[in-house]
This record gives structure tokens, C-alpha cells and sequence, in this order.
């Protein structure tokens, strides 16, 4: 059930984040340069798996006892939530 | 077509599909290929900064920072569905549910049916919230978006730890 739901829970931010960021990105580039950032963001989803293969190679092992899955995920968890905490400090600075 | 178009077309497919080729023969290193991709990147932003009619800082606030590098983080996250999570489900997780064992492929991909039958309600709920004059701002989406993945983690490791729970228990 909790694989489920969060499966559930990644649908819900798959739907929030990825449609928002490209209708940003062509809302608020120049129009010379939209097609360019928008290559630029596609580059930089392609750079996010470069991010996810370290992530993925820190994950526990069969052999390693120290970390476990429930660990792994927790620190992934903490970790996203300090990352949207870092990002929200220029967010007050944004007039939309 | 312009001709300066096609031709800039054609050398870019050739280059990339002889970029594409001498990766997967392994004669040259992916990191060479994404060395001058990077700069290249480094310098349309450069160009951007330079032409940008409002203040650059904010441009690049507003177009860079927000959704780009969430993106990034996003990614690399969601991408652990198909490798972390894979290994997660192959190595501690029984599959066997009454008799019929589930391949793992089928798992890690029920995500997407999740996308088709939660759009509507997302888009059901998103305009009742607008009828109550409650607008959600293309940010705050974004931010929703990566605090439920932050839950989606949450979720995988509780279900880590009973998986984790259940095998002692059964030892």
C-alpha cells in the first residue's frame, strides 16, 4: 500500500512540476531565445540523470549492512525537502 | 527551407549521430561529448543575459533557477524509480501475491496510469479551487510538486521499514 501511494504522490508532482516548468519557461523567455532555453531545459533534464545514477550508486548494496533501503529513502526524503526549503529564499523576492 | 537552416540541420544531425557513434563504440568518453554541450549552454545564456531587456538577475531567477534546476533535482529523483526502487523491489520486496508472482517491470511502471487518472482530478480540483478564488501560481505548483515527491520518499522508505519489519519478523 505505501508503494502505491507513493506512486500515487510522484504521478501528483510529475503533474505539478514538469508541465509548469516548460509553460514558465516559454511564458517568461524572450522570444529570440525561446526555443534555446527550452533546449536548455530539455539539456538539463539530461543532466538530471547524471544526478540520479550517483544517487542510484549510494543505494544499499546486497552486501553492504549499514544502510538500509528505509534509511536511504529518508535521507532522499530530507534531502528534498531541504532542497525546496533553499529554493523558497529567492522565491520571496519574486513578484509573479 | 533556408538554405542556411538545412545546412545547419544536416551538420547537426551528422555531428550528432557521429557524436552518438563513436560513444556507443566506446572510442571516445560520454564526458567529452557533454564538455562542449555544457559550454554551449554557458554561452546561450550568456547571450540571453546580454539581450535581456529586464533586469538580467531576475530573468535568470525567474528562468533558470526555479524551473531548471528543479528539474534537475526532480529527475534525478524520479529516475530512481527505474534503478534504486528496481533494486529495492527485486531484492527485499515479495512479488507474490495469491500465487502470481508480478514482474518487477509491471511495478515500476504503474506510475504512468497514475498520471492518466489523477490529471483529471488535479485539473477537477485545481478549477474548484479557482472558483473559490483560491489560484494556485505556477511557483507554488512547482513547489507543490517537489514537496509530494519529498512525500513519495517518505512513502518508499515506510515501506522499506515494514518490508524490513516483516523479514525479522518472519526470521
Amino acid at each position: 500500500v505505501p508503494y502505491v501511494l507513493a506512486n500515487v504522490f510522484l504521478a501528483i508532482s510529475e503533474l505539478y512540476t514538469i508541465p509548469v516548468s516548460i509553460l514558465w519557461i516559454s511564458a517568461y523567455a524572450p522570444p529570440r531565445f525561446k526555443s534555446i532555453l527550452t533546449g536548455v531545459y530539455y539539456f538539463s533534464i539530461a543532466m538530471s540523470g547524471v544526478l540520479s545514477s550517483v544517487i542510484a550508486k549510494a543505494s544499499p548494496s546486497k552486501h553492504a549492512t549499514d544502510l538500509t533501503f528505509a534509511h536511504f529513502y529518508l535521507y532522499i526524503a530530507f534531502g528534498t525537502l531541504l532542497f525546496a526549503g533553499v529554493m523558497l529564499l529567492p522565491r520571496v523576492f519574486i513578484k509573479e | 527551407m533556408d538554405p542556411v537552416v538545412s545546412f545547419v540541420a544536416v551538420t547537426l544531425t551528422i555531428t550528432l549521430s557521429l557524436g552518438v557513434f563513436l560513444v556507443m563504440s566506446n572510442i571516445v568518453p560520454i564526458e567529452i561529448l557533454v564538455a562542449p554541450a555544457i559550454l554551449l549552454c554557458a554561452y546561450f545564456l550568456l547571450n540571453v543575459y546580454r539581450n535581456a531587456t529586464e533586469s538580467t538577475v531576475k530573468i535568470f531567477i525567474k528562468l533558470m533557477y526555479f524551473p531548471m534546476l528543479i528539474s534537475v533535482v526532480f529527475f534525478a529523483l524520479y529516475l530512481q524509480l527505474y534503478s534504486s526502487v528496481t533494486i529495492f523491489i527485486l531484492h527485499d520486496v515479495n512479488t507474490v501475491i495469491m500465487g502470481w508472482n508480478i514482474p518487477i517491470t509491471w511495478l515500476t511502471s504503474i506510475e504512468p496510469v497514475f498520471i492518466i487518472l489523477m490529471a483529471p482530478i488535479s485539473n477537477r480540483m485545481l478549477s474548484y479551487l479557482e472558483g473559490k478564488r483560491l489560484i494556485i501560481k505556477p511557483l507554488n505548483k512547482i513547489f507543490i510538486g517537489i514537496i509530494t515527491t519529498a512525500i513519495t520518499f517518505f512513502l518508499l522508505s515506510i515501506s522499506a521499514y515494514i518490508n524490513d519489519t516483516l523479514q525479522v519478523t518472519h526470521s
